[in-house]
């Protein structure tokens, strides 16, 4: 330890200015900028926690500086926004934080500013698509709202210039440091076309062909059109009454880089994976994961740019929940990750519905029946499950159907742009 | 800590300095003391990079912002990262026991030291050891630890209570 003795006698030398040395305080020897690169790394709720410090770091929030050294922070753990199975205009969102694991109550509605501008129902505004630090909201006429729920701004997209005349299948949003851009895709298999919204121009594009990719070999073994009749599927064309299907996921797809080429993917309504290359503008079909007697409920997750499958399906009087990959090299599905059968087990027989989210080494999937309710939490690189506590909200039965992942940063801007 | 030894020379050297073939480059910290190091360790800081690049060194690179102390610590990381063979395993848990064992002073001062050599792999690791030893901390707890005076007063410091309530959701308000 000599060296570190001999070191505090230097420092007290060298900081002979200081008055009272017991006053010193580490982070004060940090010009502003280090002091707003090390709070960048914090956490975001210690952060705004922390800002009740002192003035100095108070003043850090407001500094394009510091959103500068947050952006630089290359992922946070995910927050999860959870939607409500029966949304109510007086709820406030609700998000687990899986940095402290726990539930916070978002004391600002997203839609409530912007309900007070416009003096209008906003509550019609269902949450689609998440991406980096936004969260994109739709309502049935083509409106568009993107929302940043940490520092609660929030954006009305320039409308369609003419609502699609199809219907929509899917909605994605990707977010990049500056922009960020949605992907609607419309139409009926096969006839399929897409349309992309550029934040910084605010304009949408013109809507683009998308061809059956030539060599689609696979659905035509697979495809059967009496397939859907037991499919539990919540963009189906639905069989059993008593599954909970949320608007939300009706549009649910993910949007992935894949050897510099945007692929979008997300479920049909027979029940298989459409994936979209936009980049080259063609389509295909995967294969059935399983055969179409089986009852399952299905959807689609992205972790680390890849696009996963998750399925819950029951088998010889018990449930099982994994995930499926689709493996180029072998041309057929690869399970990564299941569920340990003593936590599935409890879903045989309850006719359950699973929403899943998903971003970077997370994902949390819903699980919903009229019966139960669970949240569940999963690393899939590790084959990791954890059921999330009970959230303590004091709004009694409020239950949640499905969730948006996404990164909680007081830097993304609804502008699309630092 | 990493206990300095002379060497015949009179110069300091860290210990476990792998004995390179390459040139050795003399580090001056602001307090005067000299340090040995590979051309190859030391090219792991950007700065110092440029510095040999520019060749504005002549062989002794003076570097007035970084102590005598917080050098010998960064000499030791650097010579641990340029060593041949040693693996992403071995250097993340040598990282781990470097950092654990230093108080949020020497923290920061390897931290500014960090930036300023533009070691980033470095200065990451230790930006999140300084903010890790806090984040689940009370606000009360920060400012004692880091000898902070709070100068907002009762009614300020309730309305950023409230402004960011769900920030505290969760949290025990004393928990230390």
């Amino acid at each position: 330890m000599e060296a570190g003795d001999s070191m505090v006698c230097r420092r007290s030398h060298k900081r002979k200015l200081c008055e009272d040395e017991s006053s010193r305080f580490p982070l004060n020897d940090l010009n502003h900028d280090l002091l707003e690169r090390v709070l960048s790394w914090l956490p975001t709720s210690a952060f705004f926690r922390l800002t009740s410090v002192c003035k100095r770091w108070k003043s850090v929030a407001d500094s394009a500086t510091f959103k500068l050294a947050c952006s630089q922070v290359p992922s946070r753990d995910p927050w999860f926004f959870m939607v409500d199975s029966q949304p109510h205009p007086s709820h406030q969102p609700i998000v687990f934080d899986s940095t402290e694991g726990n539930w916070k109550k978002l004391n600002h509605s997203p839609l409530l500013q912007l309900n007070q501008e416009n003096r209008e129902s906003c509550t019609d505004f269902i949450p689609v698509a998440a991406s980096g630090g936004l969260i994109c909201f739709h309502r049935a006429d083509g409106e568009f709202i993107v929302n940043n729920p940490v520092t609660a701004s929030c954006r009305r997209l320039n409308s369609t210039s003419r609502t699609p005349q199809s219907p929509i299948r899917a909605i994605s949003m990707m977010s990049k440091a500056e922009t960020f851009k949605l992907v609607l895709v419309s139409g009926e298999l096969p006839n399929l076309t897409f349309r992309e919204y550029n934040s910084t121009t605010d304009e949408w594009g013109e809507d683009i062909v998308l061809t059956r990719k030539a060599d689609d070999r696979s659905v035509e073994t697979e495809t059967s059109d009496d397939c859907t009749q037991y499919f539990l599927s919540k963009c189906g064309n639905l069989v059993s009454t008593d599954i909970q299907r949320s608007p939300s996921k009706q549009y649910s797809s993910i949007l992935t880089l894949k050897d510099g080429e945007e692929m979008l993917y997300f479920l049909s309504s027979s029940g298989t994976v459409v994936a979209c290359n936009l980049t080259r503008r063609f389509f295909f079909e995967y294969p059935r994961l399983l055969p179409v007697f089986c009852e399952y409920s299905i959807d689609l997750v992205e972790s680390g740019g890849q696009m996963y499958v998750v399925l819950l399906s029951e088998f010889l009087e018990t449930a099982s929940l994994r995930v499926w990959t689709w493996d180029d090299g072998i041309q057929s599905w690869r399970q990564i990750a299941a569920m340990p059968p003593s936590m599935s087990h409890k879903f045989y027989g309850k006719k359950v519905d699973i929403n899943c989210t998903g971003d970077g080494k997370e994902m949390l999937v819903c699980v919903n029946s009229g019966q139960l309710c669970s949240y569940v939490m999963c690393n899939l690189a590790a084959n990791e499950w954890v059921e999330l506590p009970e959230c303590n909200s004091n709004e009694k039965g409020r239950e949640f159907v499905c969730a948006f992942s996404f990164e909680p940063r007081i830097e993304a801007s609804i502008w699309g742009r630092m | 800590m990493a206990p300095k030894n002379k060497n015949p020379n009179g110069e300091n050297v860290v210990p476990e300095v792998q004995q390179k073939k390459t040139q050795a480059l003399i580090l001056k910290s602001s307090d005067g003391e000299e340090f040995s190091i590979s051309k190859s360790a030391a090219g792991l800081s950007v700065a110092i990079k440029n510095m040999m690049e520019d060749d504005c060194a002549g062989g002794v690179i003076p570097l007035p912002l970084v102590d005598g102390g917080t050098l010998a610590r960064v000499i030791t990381y650097l010579n641990k990262h340029a060593e041949d063979g040693a693996s992403d395993e071995d250097k993340r848990k040598f990282d781990e026991e470097f950092l654990s064992g230093m108080e949020v002073d020497v923290l920061c001062d390897v931290a500014l030291a960090g930036n300023y050599l533009d070691i980033r792999g470095l200065f990451h690791d230790v930006c999140q050891r300084i903010v890790n030893g806090m984040k689940n901390k009370s606000v009360e707890w920060v400012r004692k630890t880091f000898r902070i005076e709070s100068d907002f007063t009762a009614e300020e410091e309730e309305q950023i209570k409230k402004e960011y309530a769900w920030a505290w959701e969760g949290v025990d308000s004393d928990a230390d």
